[in-house]
Order: structure tokens, then C-alpha cells, then sequence
């Protein structure tokens, strides 16, 4: 196999799982804040914003693509190869994972707005919480390509 | 705050209550109860009131004109009733649409002549059968004639004497009325329901004032409702006594009022059990960011307002977030474009998107991106125009430097933030009880960044040592054996050692958070870019059509950028201000706001 081969799979996995990662987290919050249109429809813009937060994941995904994407030119070696899979992988995952779980407690949020409790801001700042781990993710994906 | 209780005989009270109201400082404690059936019934109306302002604003298209019914009520009652009315003639409309489809394959007939025909002792059939269906016999049973035909569908008119021309295939309908007698009903209803709407919408040049001003009505009599029955009667209901609060500033302001209706009261200042009610005082800027603080909680009486504090900071990290110049100018020019029109309330949200939109810019040319393009690089060969930019990119914030300045910023805030818990130790409870605190201090701002710059070569390595071990110690002294004064030397040490802990693995984790700013910043930068270079090569080589996709493109990507960017800049620095910093400031809030009595 060519070393090539093992950068793409990571670049594949990066983008993908961190984009499935949102997929499943804006869904989640969608389908929350649908539930609590029923109850509440007058506050859809704090709904609107909510479900948008786990839209970054696979926004990091891509952006740490374009980063390494300067590597994958030509012909590379194991070194560089095995450092855009591991990278890939580091994003990929932790986009994945963070994004759903960013979606969960969204959703709880919408809902407990939809129920007329106001904890906006509170899920706001709750939100943000595994979002952290996707940006660490990016971070490592831009210091390994500072590293190369 | 001062704390004021009045004695008020019962005959009076309603008399008192109307005067505190016209005097509007008394900020009224009412006690958390049920809301009666009346005030439920009265919150159901101002969520009904408030659909009916949206419905008007929208319906709105000329400048505001004198109310034509300046009563609420019966102003409601009215829009109401015509948009009943529209409901109905709206429902009418579509099922006379419906009829006249039905009857349109026929085309139009004389309903006159059918009947004159059926009188003189024919019977006239109207019969629909699919073609596949189509009997030639028919014809000897009747005068058969395909009037129209559609898809497989023909519409048929029989005319026979004696029997009528029956059979399974055959579906006869009763045609009354032809397709211009609905165009005429429908025409009518239409002109109805163009009037009822031309009311409504000269009911919408007035109509948001009036019912706004039902709505301060209705708020102001269920508040009315609840400070009355937070009045405690005493010696057998002949007495109520009623408790609130009042700033200090305007105290003697308020005591004459009182003394000139004769009422009986007493003043006093707070006692630290007391939950008083917060007004916050700060600076014309620091007041803009009043709005984000409040999205978690106020301060309690007892701690310092953090307002002043956390703002230039958040200004900061939004900016360092967001971090393009372009989008930068976009906002400060739209806040200002926005500050000609705006109500004077949503003035000072404005100013603050101005602020920031000010900050974004300033880091956007320190980072050096404008809408996503690097200063100076030519956007098709990626080459800097000039040479200086080049150094400029280089020299001044490069990736590296952004990423060590984010790191730095942060670790300012926290050692900033616990400063501040120093001194609001000191002021609530004594110097003494800061002492601990401040030998923490001791360490994080000078034993830490003197080893640090030690080993990174940027001072003398032994000097950067000699300074850490002496502040090191100088710290550790007060903060491992002085932490909760009054208290054996040894349960202090335990507790000392408990808060290293705490202080080790706290520190790294709230410093290592500030990182993300810098990731942002990247990401949003990055994305930029990249719709950029989507733009230039997506688009077709054919002169106008390529820069029409370009705009598009550009268009597109750039506002998706913005809004995320504009999301995640003003959320993760709301992060770093209520975890890490609000933490390092020992902050713990739960205030309630000072929100006087008054009619207003």
C-alpha cells in the first residue's frame, strides 16, 4: 500500500465522522425543537440558535482538511502519512462524539424553554461545554501540521 | 440599599399603595405565591394582546396615524371580530373556487333554457363515464353529445323523453348553476374581504400603540395585585406592615414624601442576612454589557459587581473569535446604520454589537484577514503584493503568535479574576481572609511566569529561578497555613494542601480553555478562505456568468461563515467569562434586580 492511501482514510474519517457528529447533533436539537414548537412557537429564535450549536463539528472537520491539505500533494512518506491518519482519527472522533452530545443537551434545553423555563443562556453555556474537545481536536490537527 | 418598613392602617392602605406608586422608588418584597385565577386570566390576555401587536406590525405599511379607537378593549374586540369575518369569507371563497371547478368542464350554459327544456317534458341529464367505459347504444336511448373531454373523462349531456338513460357506467350530477354565476359570488365575497382588509389595515396604522398600552395597563395591575398582597396584616387586620427597599441615594427624598402623608415607618441599613435587591452602577460602557452578565446571574449584595471587569475582556475575546476585519467593518457599519433607526431601547444592544464589531476589526488587522483574504496576498497566485506584508503576517501575529497570545490572554483573566476574589474577600469579611488568597496570587502571577520565561531562555534562567523560589515561598507561606483564620495551624495545612490541588489542576484546565480563541479565530479565518477560493475556481470562464456565480458563491459562503462565527464568538467567550473567570473571582451571585414600585 501505497502511504498516500493511509493519509486519505484519515482525511476521509476526519471529515466524515466530525460531519456525522453535527448530522446527528442538529438533528437531535431539530427534532427538540420541533417538540417544543407545539408548546411554546413564540420563542423560535432561541430554538433557532440552539440547534445551530452543534453545527461546528463538521465545520472543524473541513476547516482541519484545508489545513492538511497542503500535505497531501505529491508523494508522501509513512512519517507524514501516519500523522494525517492519526490526526484525522483525533478530529474525526472527537467531532463525532462531542457533536451528538452537544446535541443532547440542546435538546434538553429547547425543551425545558418550550416548557417555559428560561435557561437559554444556562444551555448556551452548557452547550458549549463538549464542544471543547472537537476545538482540541482541531488544535491537534493544526500542531501536527505545524510539526510536518 | 435601605430597608423601610411602613405601618399602614388598613382603611389607608389602598390610598398608600396608589402614593408609593406615583413615587416609584420602593422596590416592594413579594413573596413567591400562586397567582389568582384573575391575574392568570389577565397574563392570557397580554400573550393574546401581544400576537395582536406582531399580527399589526406586520400588516403595517404607512406611518403611524391618531388611535381612530383609543380603547383597548373595544379596539381588540373589533380586530377580532374582522378577522372572524375574514376567516369566514376567506373559507367561503375557497369552497365557491371549489364548486366552480366542479362545474367548469361543462362550460357555460343557461340554467334558464335547461329548466324551460325539462318543463316542456324532457328530461336533460348531465353525465360523466370514463371513455374505456363508452356504450354507442346510449345514443338509441337519448340525445346524446360529448360536451368536453379531459384525460379519459368525458363529460356527457343527455336529452331523452320517457325514460330516463340509466346505467352502472354512467355517474349523473346536478348541475344547478353555471361557472359564471360562482365568478360573480366569488367576485362579491372578494370585494368583502378586500374591505375588511382595508379596515384592518388602517386599524394597523394605529392599533400598536393602543394595544401596548393595554398591555402596561394589564402588567401594571397584576403588579399592583401582587405587592398588595404582600402587605403582612397585623394586630387583627386593622394593620398591614409592608417591607421593601429603597437606594440610598434618593433616601430623603422619599422619607419627606412619607413624612408629608404622615405615615409611619422605619429605615434601616441592611444586616447580611438580609436578600436585598441589586441596582447596578457602572461606567457608560461598562453598562452596554450589563445585558450579557444578566444572562447568568447578578451579583448578590454582598460582592462586587464583575460588569466592569469581565467587559473589556469579552470585547476582546469576541473580537479574537471572530478575527476578520471585514466582517468587523460589517457589523460596526450595520450597528451604525441601525442606531439611526432604532428604538431607544434596543439603542444600547446596538452599541454594544458596535463595540464589538470595533473589536473584531482591530483583531481582524492584527491577525490579518479581510473577508477571508491574507493582507496582501495576490488572491490568484497566493503571492504577497508587497514585501512588507509579508513581513507584517510574519512578524506581528502569525498562527504561532495568536495561539501563545490566546494562552497569555487567558492566563491574565484568571489571575485578574483572582485578584478581584482578594478583594472582595477583604471588603466583605476582612483583610484577614484575603491574606490566603493573595499568597495564591503570589505564586500564579510571579513564581510561575518567573520560572517560565526562565526556561524558555527569555530571562536568565538563574534569575528567573531565584525570583520563582522567593515568591514561590513567600506565597506558599500564607496560602498553606493562614486559609481559614481563627482555625488550628494544622487543619489550615490540610486545607492548604487541599487547595493546591484544587489550584494545580484548576489552573492548567481554566488556562488551557482560553485556547479555543485562537482555534476559532483559525477555523472562521480558514473557512473564509476557502469559500473564497471555491469562488474563484468553481466559476464558469464566461464573462458575466462568472462573476454573477462568484457573487453568489461569495454571497452564499461568507454569510453561512458569518453566522456561525457570529454564534460561536459570542458564546465561547460567555464561557470563559462565567466559568473560568466568574470562578477565579470566587463569584457566586443570585441576585434579584432592584425593580421599583411605580406606574410606569
Amino acid at each position: 500500500m501505497e502511504p498516500i492511501v493511509l493519509a486519505y482514510i484519515g482525511i476521509g474519517l476526519m471529515v466524515g465522522l466530525s460531519g456525522i457528529g453535527s448530522i446527528y447533533g442538529v438533528s437531535i436539537s431539530g427534532n427538540a425543537a420541533i417538540g417544543a414548537m407545539k408548546k411554546d412557537a413564540s420563542a423560535f429564535g432561541n430554538y433557532m440558535v440552539l440547534s445551530a450549536l452543534p453545527s461546528t463539528q463538521g465545520l472543524y472537520g473541513f476547516v482541519g482538511f484545508f489545513v492538511m491539505s497542503g500535505l497531501l500533494s505529491g508523494t508522501v512518506d509513512w512519517t507524514v502519512a501516519s500523522a494525517i491518519f492519526g490526526a484525522g482519527i483525533a478530529m474525526g472522533l472527537a467531532g463525532l462524539f462531542s457533536g451528538i452530545r452537544q446535541g443532547e443537551v440542546c435538546a434538553s434545553g429547547i425543551a425545558a424553554i418550550g416548557s417555559g423555563h428560561k435557561v437559554f443562556a444556562n444551555t448556551m453555556i452548557l452547550g458549549v461545554f463538549p464542544e471543547l474537545y472537537a476545538i482540541l481536536g482541531l488544535l491537534v490537527v493544526i500542531l501536527i501540521n505545524g510539526a510536518l | 440599599m435601605k430597608k423601610v418598613s411602613l405601618l399602614v392602617y388598613h382603611g389607608e392602605y389602598t390610598n398608600v399603595l396608589e402614593k408609593l406608586r406615583n413615587l416609584g422608588v420602593l422596590h416592594v418584597e413579594v413573596g413567591e405565591s400562586e397567582l389568582s385565577t384573575e391575574n392568570v386570566a389577565k397574563i392570557t390576555k397580554i400573550n393574546h394582546l401581544k400576537n395582536l401587536v406582531n399580527e399589526m406590525d406586520s400588516r403595517r405599511t404607512d406611518e403611524e396615524i391618531a388611535p381612530l379607537i383609543s380603547d383597548g378593549e373595544e379596539l381588540m374586540k373589533r380586530i377580532e371580530d374582522l378577522n372572524h369575518q375574514v376567516t369566514i369569507l376567506s373559507q367561503d371563497i375557497s369552497s365557491l373556487e371549489k364548486e366552480k371547478e366542479s362545474v367548469l368542464p361543462w362550460g357555460s350554459f343557461n340554467p334558464e333554457t335547461i329548466e324551460g327544456i325539462r318543463k316542456a317534458g324532457y328530461h336533460v341529464q348531465f353525465l360523466i363515464c370514463e371513455d374505456k367505459n363508452w356504450d354507442e347504444q346510449w345514443r338509441e336511448a337519448a340525445d346524446i353529445e360529448l360536451v368536453n373531454q379531459e384525460g379519459s373523462e368525458m363529460f356527457l349531456m343527455a336529452v331523452s323523453r320517457g325514460d330516463k338513460l340509466t346505467h352502472p357506467n354512467l355517474d349523473e350530477v346536478e348541475l344547478e348553476h353555471a361557472a359564471s354565476f360562482f365568478e360573480v359570488q366569488i367576485q362579491e365575497k372578494q370585494k368583502e374581504l378586500d374591505r375588511v382588509n382595508a379596515s384592518l389595515d388602517e386599524i394597523s396604522l394605529y392599533a400598536t400603540k393602543v394595544l401596548e398600552q393595554t398591555i402596561a395597563q394589564l402588567e401594571s395591575e397584576i403588579n399592583y395585585a401582587k405587592v398588595f398582597n404582600s402587605g403582612e396584616k397585623v394586630a387583627d387586620d386593622k394593620l398591614v406592615v409592608l417591607t421593601g427597599w429603597i437606594p440610598a441615594k434618593g433616601q430623603e427624598d422619599f422619607t419627606g414624601a412619607l413624612d408629608q402623608e404622615a405615615l409611619v415607618y422605619t429605615i434601616d441599613a441592611p444586616t447580611p442576612e438580609d436578600d436585598m435587591p441589586i441596582k447596578l452602577k457602572n461606567s457608560r460602557f461598562a453598562r452596554l454589557f450589563e445585558s450579557i452578565g444578566e444572562l447568568y446571574t447578578l451579583p448578590n449584595h454582598k460582592e462586587l459587581d464583575l460588569t466592569p471587569f469581565f467587559a473589556p475582556f469579552y470585547m476582546l475575546f469576541f473580537g479574537f473569535c471572530l478575527g476578520d476585519a471585514g466582517y468587523g467593518l460589517l457589523i460596526v457599519l450595520g450597528t451604525l446604520w441601525g442606531l439611526t433607526k432604532a428604538k431607544p431601547k434596543i439603542k444600547p444592544l446596538l452599541w454594544l454589537g458596535f463595540f464589538l464589531g470595533l473589536s473584531t476589526t482591530i483583531m481582524g488587522i492584527l491577525g490579518g484577514t479581510f473577508f477571508g483574504i491574507m493582507f496582501g496576498k495576490d488572491a490568484v497566485t497566493g503571492e504577497y503584493i508587497q514585501p512588507w506584508f509579508k513581513e507584517y503576517q510574519n512578524y506581528v501575529l502569525n498562527t504561532d503568535n495568536l495561539m501563545v497570545l490566546s494562552l497569555v490572554l487567558g492566563y491574565i483573566q484568571v489571575v485578574f479574576g483572582m485578584i478581584l476574589k482578594a478583594v472582595n474577600l477583604a471588603r466583605v469579611y476582612g483583610f484577614k481572609y484575603s491574606i490566603a488568597q493573595i499568597g495564591w496570587i503570589i505564586i500564579v502571577a510571579i513564581a510561575i511566569p518567573a520560572y517560565g520565561l526562565g526556561s524558555q531562555g527569555m530571562i536568565d534562567v538563574a534569575l528567573g529561578n531565584q525570583i520563582a523560589v522567593v515568591a514561590g515561598v513567600i506565597g506558599a507561606i500564607p496560602a498553606l497555613l493562614y486559609n481559614t483564620p481563627g482555625k488550628n495551624i494544622l487543619l489550615n495545612f490540610g486545607t492548604g494542601l487541599w487547595d493546591s490541588y484544587g489550584m494545580a489542576s484548576g489552573l492548567l484546565g481554566d488556562v488551557l480553555s482560553y485556547i479555543r480563541l485562537f482555534a476559532l479565530g483559525l477555523s472562521s479565518a480558514i473557512l473564509g478562505s476557502v469559500f473564497n477560493s471555491l469562488a474563484m475556481d468553481l466559476s464558469p470562464d464566461t464573462v458575466v456568468l462568472r462573476q454573477l456565480v462568484m457573487i453568489l458563491i461569495l454571497a452564499f459562503g461568507h454569510s453561512l461563515n458569518l453566522f456561525m462565527a457570529l454564534l460561536g464568538s459570542f458564546v465561547h467567550p460567555l464561557r470563559l467569562t462565567f466559568v473560568e473567570f466568574y470562578k477565579n473571582a470566587g463569584f457566586e451571585g443570585g441576585g434579584h434586580k432592584y425593580e421599583p414600585f411605580s406606574s410606569k
